[in-house]
């Protein structure tokens, strides 16, 4: 069939009809918005390769030789901080990488050579930080819980943010709590804080977020947060 | 599943923009679009490597249609368990002097396409606003061309009325906006 002409395109087109459609045509993420799912997706492919790595440390000498299983680990190593860099949306510190299992990798303190280093400047803020949560293990501790997949980590902070979205704000704290308890390394720690601040916030603890926000801001003032933060909280 | 990294990262690099739009134009709140993007990519993470690179695209906008479609669900849940707490949407009332105000033709938009079927919406998104050609639009959505016509044509008629029963309802004066 001949193709037809758009709307857009055709002479003497409604204005309003066009008027529309050019909105529908110029939508697009917010540069933030953006950044975030970029981020996202880079870190599935890490923990894609992290799961690689693990698999291939447990093959050992029966499978790859040792020269490769370390340049696995050393590969996932390198582009876990990144990553997590990305994530939080800081300023990425040096890290000491201490991620238990494969990601104990020879080369555990990492400074990826492509992001910036700040090698006085502080840890990204995780839930483990946060006042209100219950104690978890040291993150690289022996006995570590294992931690669900990304995509059960994004699907439980989804769950407080429905929860929040949909005015429930103690339901989202209880969900924040499970999270923190589910994940104890979180990958999205960054946004899971802006979500208890904003929970605390809605719920009417408005002195608890503003601590909450103002440790944040301490820690992370370039944060893609802080102007949403400092206005919610008023936290400088 | 092992994720191919580099191609799910060029795949949401060229196909962000498309999905978000996609998801918005199937009724995902503008706050919501982004999480709704990324579990579009979360599901390309594992199913990307049984997709043919130049079947990515419709891969995309059929998962994008399933996302939107939970979100749309859950935003209902979400209105009918706190109703007695808010509103429930409101018919947009956009005025000439208003028009300019772009939240509420973004708020117009929405509601016109809400408005349309889904099969007739989803040939209208990738023809007018997403620029395909009908036959890649048959080739995306799985149906045969003269299929993709008649959906178009009903879509624009859908479309049309759309707009003429909102002006009608406001008095909208042709030629407020360009």
């Amino acid at each position: 069939m001949t193709e037809p002409t758009r709307i857009i395109d055709e002479a003497g087109a409604d204005d309003l009809e066009l008027s529309l459609l050019r909105l529908a045509r110029s939508e697009a993420p917010s540069a933030d918005g953006r950044r975030r799912v970029m981020a996202g997706v880079a870190a599935m492919g890490v923990a894609s390769l992290a799961s690689q790595s693990a698999e291939a440390a447990k093959l050992g000498a029966h499978g790859l030789s040792s020269g490769v299983k370390w340049a696995l680990l050393g590969i996932a190593a390198v582009a876990l901080p990144s990553v997590l860099w990305l994530l939080s949306g800081e300023p990425e510190p040096a890290t000491k990488l201490t991620q238990p299992g494969a990601l104990q990798a020879p080369a555990s303190e990492v400074t990826p050579p492509s992001a910036p280093a700040h090698a006085d400047g502080p840890a990204p803020l995780t839930l483990d930080d946060l006042p209100a949560l219950p104690a978890n293990e040291p993150a690289a501790s022996a006995g570590a819980k294992p931690q669900g997949s990304l995509a059960e980590e994004v699907a439980q902070l989804q769950k407080a943010k429905l929860a929040l979205k949909g005015g429930n704000p103690a339901e989202a704290l209880s969900e924040l709590n499970v999270y923190a308890q589910r994940f104890p390394r979180p990958r999205l720690g960054a946004e899971a804080t802006m979500v208890r601040i904003e929970a605390l916030s809605a719920s009417g603890n408005a002195a608890r977020a503003k601590t909450l926000a103002e440790g944040f801001l301490a820690k992370n003032p370039n944060s893609p947060y802080a102007a949403r933060l400092r206005s919610l909280t008023g936290a400088r | 599943m092992a994720i191919d990294s580099a191609r799910l990262t060029r795949v949401a690099q060229e196909h962000l923009d498309f999905v978000w739009r996609c998801l918005r134009r199937f009724g995902v709140p503008a706050s919501d679009a982004d999480d709704s993007a990324q579990q579009v990519f979360l599901v390309a993470a594992d199913k990307l490597s049984e997709v043919p690179v130049e079947r990515e695209r419709a891969f995309l906008f059929a998962t994008a249609a399933r996302i939107a479609a939970n979100a749309r669900r859950s935003i209902r849940r979400r209105q009918s368990a706190y109703d007695n707490y808010s509103q429930a949407p409101e018919e947009p009332r956009v005025s000439q002097d208003d028009l300019s105000d772009q939240l509420r033709a973004r708020a117009l938009l929405d509601q016109v396409m809400a408005d349309m079927p889904d099969d007739l919406r989803e040939v209208f998104v990738l023809f007018e606003i997403e620029e395909i050609s009908i036959q890649d639009i048959a080739v995306t959505l799985e149906i045969p061309i003269g299929t993709v016509g008649s959906r178009l044509r009903r879509a624009r008629q859908a479309f049309q009325q759309a707009v003429t029963r909102h002006r009608a309802r406001i008095g909208f004066k042709q030629g407020a906006v360009g």
